[in-house]
């Protein structure tokens, strides 16, 4: 088989970089190794600035219609549940299974062809420029030749693992589970609830992201809750994931309250979140790697779709250029990098920021709340807002809030 | 350019320049172990690597901690697993990459008998299968074996002989001809003694053939006559004539056996009904009543009960449904997980039909001398076994019961001849059942072959070096973690069976063999843990390995750049 270019990956990165390829005439097979709709462990957080794209796709009202939750609000849990609460422009909570296939339907309007259940095992690399993918497709070895490949696998990427620039750092790779919840206890509709490592953890450890966070669906009638944490620091609890998750609904204030009648809808799911402070190679001639394959997101912030989905379209934009020029050089492709790190660094460095502020500790996390409390118009603040004014003015640092930012 | 440091065999240090390195790439390492065990300087080393298991409901399997995992890594893997040393990682990977003679030939340099192992090993391997053990279902690894046995035709070719001394071996079983196929592929003329018509031991005489087809066994046997192992049949030796064997070989290896069933002498033993296992298998192998009534053929019929809980036990219960008994039972001490046949053995034999009595010891025959009505037993209240196998054991003898037999077999174990314990020369090595223990066809073979290797290190005056022993799982960089996610989920095929209803009227194969398709599922299924990586500071750039790895996309040699490296 033969074709323009090969999208590996028919996630939201994946499909996006699949649909304006096409958009632009551009021969595209996407190909998935899972048989779709597919689930996908996250907080299912689609945020407004993914809505332009919603629109070029044609799917903006249905995601709309099977959104399961509009947040507004976000409630922060310090390790001693103390909490301060925010403002937050409404984003749309959509079950995975359900948003990402609305995506993939919407991408292939354009005209990209779709092949699931094909696993792409390994690239085929021709004098150092990639030139298609070997992959199984329903127990059947198969070749794709392609101009230009664009690698979007997510987070256990083969593909980028071949390449050599694939990430295991243990402070930014989390681990994460989830599970959906009948009868989870004083949710507010619209609230989203981080809650971050307790201090009375058997092992002490301090992870900077939250622990779990718990979000009411449907009008609260069922929650998603879930747990993250950064492979070090699970490491240092000494417990499993599931075990860490169980430990902290039996033994926090919080977790008590939330879950004590709760009743799993399905069992904790697992799932590998790769994260990280800014974007590193994500090309070699002939193909081009977006989203979790590359770690281009701090996925414990809820960015992963937007960074995933804004290097699809980066990713779209460029490859019909490198194809009618017929460069294929390590310098022109070496230019992907930075226009991905454009779009995605401002905003992987406020987080980053915010991470080593505010974050990394229990104390200037709680001086964070604390002002927060007495900011005039508490408890509606906006949240970026107030983490930019906190940094600057009270811990005189200076974190700069980009127009480009991908954060709301 | 660089220089390394050899130890020589002799004891001396070398220093050899080094103009070439090897390179093995780790993506398409088969795992098979051939370049680590010809590698001159040991330079060659498995890695395992870290099979990832945090995440819960990523597999069917319990998710661990990071702890537990980063040490489960290095515990075992197939290649550990194996009483022989085969590395089931490396013919599977090659049957994937579609070299089925190459991993034929992979299995054949281990063991003689690959085809028999196909059908009959107890595949510890599978037990510790990273698959099973961390994802799913273990890879079908004898399965795979199997179609490897049904899909090539191989012909041995003949050993070059390489050093004067002859070697006698005393018995054509399973150890037997694993220890001379060993000595005859090292150079060795090798004759092998058996007493009965025919070559193979217990495969022939103990193992049914609806587990094992005699053809099988010929053809392997046939093949190890072409390599140049000579066998000699209706042997049989005595103290006398072992002297002269002695005498005329170099030295000789004992691999003789545990030929006589034990008995069970409780009250009515000497029953007409009462057979032992050896005994009951002799009759059933020739279907033919030979000692006391000629032409007549073997049938049981009525009630059969089996005294013990092996698989020698299983096999003989199943085989006993298949000559005409009507209910077959087996009775055993153990209960539970002690039972000591495998899980698969009694599934298959209570799907034809044996019932298994646990915990229950046999007090009695009953009946009226001669004829055997039943056999009383007792509930076994206490049971242990010690590591060495001893078993003790308590009964209440007021909870007593008579089962209603017309046969009972007896398959409590068995011995060796008493002759061979006396035996103590310098030139005497013994091999298989006799000298352990363990006595699956497996333990036998590897006891072979560790006699075979004691041999030939007396012989050419070197310590024993067992690569097998030196065989170490290092633990793999992070890099090459692999995520069973990442592999797809694929259902373990169903290894094909003969339906129930018609296989207990046949001695033909219960198991059968994958199709293509299927064999290329389950192949694909292998998480390809183990690798293969040269030590740089080791390697004197022989090429050794680049030669003898028989997938051949591996090993690459690169030069060493002048003034070492960068």
């Amino acid at each position: 088989m033969k074709k323009q270019v090969v999208v590996v990956g028919a996630g939201p990165g994946g499909s996006t970089a699949a649909f304006y390829l096409a958009k632009a005439g551009v021969d595209v097979l996407l190909i998935d190794r899972e048989t779709w709709p597919r689930d996908k462990v996250c907080g299912d957080s689609y945020l407004p600035s993914l809505y332009p794209m919603f629109e070029d796709m044609g799917i903006m009202e249905e995601m709309k219609a099977a959104a399961a939750c509009n947040p507004k609000s976000l409630r922060i849990i310090d390790p001693d549940e103390e909490y301060a609460e925010f403002d937050l422009q409404p984003w749309l909570i959509v079950p995975r299974r359900i948003g990402d296939d609305i995506i993939r339907r919407g991408a292939l309007t354009s005209g990209a062809d779709f092949m699931e259940n094909f696993q792409a095992e390994e690239l085929i690399i021709r004098r150092g420029v990639v030139r298609g993918i070997r992959g199984i497709h329903n127990n059947r070895d198969v070749e794709v030749e392609a101009d230009a490949v664009v690698i979007a696998d997510g987070s256990h990427s083969a593909l980028a693992r071949q390449l050599g620039i694939y990430k295991e750092d243990p402070e930014y790779i989390l681990y994460a589970g989830r599970a959906y919840y009948d009868g989870v206890e004083g949710m507010e509709d619209g609230r989203f609830e981080e809650f971050y490592t307790p201090s009375n953890l058997p092992k002490p450890t301090y992870s900077p992201i939250c622990l779990t966070w718990v979000a009411p669906l449907y009008q609260g009638k069922i929650a998603s809750v879930g747990i993250t944490i950064a492979e070090k620091y699970l490491r240092e609890t000494g417990m499993t994931l599931e075990g860490l998750f169980q430990w902290w609904c039996e033994n926090t204030k919080f977790g008590r309250e939330r879950m004590h009648n709760a009743r799993p809808i399905e069992k904790l799911k697992g799932w590998r979140l790769p994260g990280s402070r800014k974007i590193e190679r994500n090309y070699v001639p002939g193909a081009v790697v977006i989203g979790d394959a590359v770690s281009s997101a701090e996925a414990a912030f809820e960015y992963g779709i937007p960074s995933a989905m804004i290097g699809g379209k980066v990713a779209a934009s460029f490859l019909p250029e490198v194809l009618s020029s017929g460069d294929f050089s390590e310098k022109k492709f070496s230019e992907f990098q930075t226009l991905v790190g454009d779009e995605l660094n401002p905003g992987l460095e406020y987080n980053a920021n915010f991470r080593d502020n505010i974050l990394a500790n229990k104390e200037t996390m709680k001086q964070f709340q604390n002002w927060a409390k007495g900011q005039p118009g508490y408890p509606h603040l906006v949240y970026d807002d107030s983490v930019v004014k906190f940094t600057t003015q009270v811990l005189n640092k200076e974190i700069v809030k980009s127009d480009k930012k991908i954060t709301q | 350019m660089d220089s390394v440091k050899v130890i020589s065999g002799k004891g001396r240090e070398v220093t050899v320049g080094q103009t070439a390195v090897a390179h093995i790439n780790p993506r398409n390492c088969a795992n098979c172990g051939t370049c680590r065990e010809v590698c001159p300087t040991d330079a060659i080393s498995e890695y395992q690597r870290v099979i990832c298991r945090i995440c819960p409901e990523c597999t069917e399997r319990e998710a661990m901690t990071f702890d537990e995992m980063y040490e489960f890594t290095t515990k075992a893997a197939c290649t550990t697993g194996c009483p022989l040393g085969i590395s089931p990682q490396g013919y599977i990977n090659l049957v994937r990459a579609g070299k089925l003679d190459e991993a034929y030939k992979l299995v054949w340099d281990k063991i003689p008998l690959p085809s028999v192992c196909a059908r009959i090993c107890h595949h510890p391997c599978e037990q510790v299968c990273k698959r099973g053990v961390l994802v799913d279902e273990p890879i079908a690894i004898r399965a795979i074996k199997r179609y490897l046995s049904e899909k090539t035709t191989f012909k041995a070719e003949k050993y070059p002989r390489m050093y004067d001394e002859r070697i006698a071996i005393i018995g054509a079983g399973p150890a037997g001809l694993t220890a001379g196929h060993y000595l005859s592929r090292a150079g060795y003329e090798v004759t092998v003694f058996e007493s009965a018509a025919e070559a193979g031991g217990m495969l022939k005489r103990g193992i049914p053939e609806f587990r094992l087809d005699r053809s099988v066994v010929d053809e392997e046997i046939a093949n190890l006559e072409n390599a140049g192992m000579e066998i000699r049949l209706n042997q049989s030796i005595d103290r006398h004539s072992l002297k002269e064997i002695q005498r005329e070989y170099d030295a000789v290896i004992i691999a003789a056996g545990t030929p006589n069933s034990k008995e069970l002498k409780i009250d009515g033993w000497r029953m007409s009904g009462v057979m032992t296992a050896m005994n009951f298998m002799e009759k059933v192998n020739h279907r033919q009543e030979i000692m006391t009534h000629p032409g007549q053929m073997f049938d049981l019929n009525g009630e059969v009960v089996v005294i013990g809980g092996g698989s020698v036990a299983i096999d003989t219960a199943r085989a006993a449904l298949r000559v005409g008994a009507s209910k077959v039972a087996a009775v055993c001490l153990e209960s539970g997980e002690n039972v000591p046949a495998h899980p698969w053995e009694l599934k298959e034999a209570e799907e034809e039909g044996v019932t298994l009595v646990e915990g229950r010891s046999p007090m009695r025959f009953v009946g009226k001398y001669p004829k055997l009505e039943g056999l009383e037993v007792c509930k076994v209240t206490s049971f242990s076994k010690d590591s060495s196998g001893k078993i003790t054991f308590t009964v209440d003898k007021n909870d007593s019961t008579i089962i209603k037999a017309d046969w009972t077999i007896v398959a409590i174990g068995q011995a060796p001849d008493p002759m061979w314990s006396e035996l103590k020369d310098d030139n005497v090595y013994f091999a298989g059942d006799i000298s352990s223990n363990a006595c699956s066809v497996i333990d036998a073979m590897a006891s072979g072959r560790k006699a075979a290797l004691k041999v030939d290190a007396d012989f050419r005056g070197r310590t024993l070096k067992d690569p097998m022993d030196t065989h170490i799982l290092h633990s793999a960089p992070l890099s090459e973690k692999v995520y069973p996610y990442n592999r797809r989920k694929s259902i373990r095929p169903e290894i094909p069976m003969q339906p129930v209803e018609s296989r207990i009227h046949s001695f033909e194969e219960v198991e059968g063999c994958f199709d293509d398709e299927d064999a290329m599922a389950e192949v694909l299924r292998c998480l390809r843990c183990g690798y293969n990586v040269v030590d740089t500071d080791k390697c004197i750039g022989c090429g050794v390995c680049q030669r003898v790895c028989p997938k051949g996309d591996v090993i690459t040699m690169e030069p060493v750049a002048e003034g070492g490296e960068e």
